[in-house]
């Protein structure tokens, strides 16, 4: 346990950053799942390449019809489960010992400086350094229970993500044995009626 | 001595500040999701202080004018006061999402609103 006095609000952004730092390893590690085994040949200059498939064969037959073999290739990556941790809520007790608190102005808040900019972040603000200490420590003067949870994006945010998504370009590649997903199945065989323009025979 | 509403208020400064460190980290991480061709696709995470329980120690040591109380609440100050004289006091906070919208006025400057959306 530190002994040291540190800043309250320290304290409590330490738990969000590591909870948002795991959730990024987190992310990172279900990225590399995806890449390693959902492609043939991994990443190679940002191109993915291939992706790994398998392909396997039955019979199917349908009634007063000879049996035909289907080919189906199946994306590997839809066919397990892929490790995708996130942490959905957090709830921290901890018990301080009130150290000092320093006001670093007046109480009045002052919303824009002389050049009439906003400053709120440079705003009047009262410090509190803190010990942490032990729930049973007699020296507690104040505990806590915080709840963390994961937010819902804003909608600001994933316009932003959206635009940066619109900057992707894609091509159509007419080579059907690229590696795409899907059925394969043998190519029906020609009709065996007469053109519709042709009159029947008699 | 403080009075009670600034160490009130310290602690809720100090919990927007960790709200606030934690929001700049995640909008430093947003353009590694963004590049990425597979992180776009997941959520970029962003965590938030849905709601905090407290529990403070303190004693009454005066009564302004307007009727703020004047508290010792470090533990140097506790100190000297005996234990029938501390007390406790429990308060809950939730936090809200406001968002900021620019709203220009006629005097060329900007002004700024909280909404909810």
């Amino acid at each position: 346990m530190p002994t040291n006095p540190l800043p309250f609000g320290e304290i409590l952004a330490g738990p969000m950053l590591a909870m948002i730092q795991a959730d990024t390893i987190a992310a990172q590690a279900s990225a590399e799942f995806i890449e390693n085994v959902g492609f043939v040949n991994g990443t190679q200059n940002g191109n993915f390449g291939q992706m790994r498939m398998i392909t396997f064969t039955y019979q199917k037959q349908n009634i007063g019809e000879p049996a035909e073999t289907i080919t189906l290739k199946v994306p590997l990556l839809s066919l397990i489960p892929i490790p995708l941790l996130q942490v959905r809520e957090a709830e921290i007790d901890f018990g301080v010992e009130i150290i000092d608190m320093q006001s670093s102005g007046p109480a009045q808040s002052h919303l824009r400086t002389a050049s009439g900019n906003l400053s709120y972040l440079d705003g009047n603000r009262t410090a509190m350094d803190v010990i942490l200490r032990e729930q049973r420590d007699t020296h507690i003067q104040m505990k806590m229970k915080v709840h963390f949870a994961q937010a819902d994006i804003p909608s600001g945010l994933s316009r932003l993500l959206q635009v940066m998504d619109n900057s992707l370009l894609s091509t159509t590649n007419t080579n059907s044995n690229n590696g795409g997903g899907g059925i394969i199945i043998p190519p029906p065989p020609p009709p065996d009626e007469a053109p519709p323009d042709t009159p029947p025979s008699n | 001595m403080p009075k009670l509403t600034e160490v009130l208020g310290a602690i809720l400064q100090n919990v927007v500040a960790a709200r606030q460190s934690a929001d700049t980290y995640t909008a430093s991480i947003l353009p590694n999701y963004a590049k990425d061709k597979i992180l776009k696709h997941f959520p970029v995470p962003k965590i938030e202080i849905e709601s905090v329980e407290l529990s403070l120690k303190f004693a009454i040591t005066g009564v302004g004018a307007n009727g703020e109380l004047s508290v010792a609440v470090s533990s140097q100050e506790m100190e000297n006061i005996p234990e029938n004289q501390v007390s406790t006091g429990t308060f809950t906070f939730s936090m809200r999402n406001y968002y900021v919208k620019e709203k220009p006025t006629e005097e060329n400057t900007i002004e700024y609103q909280l909404t909810e959306q």
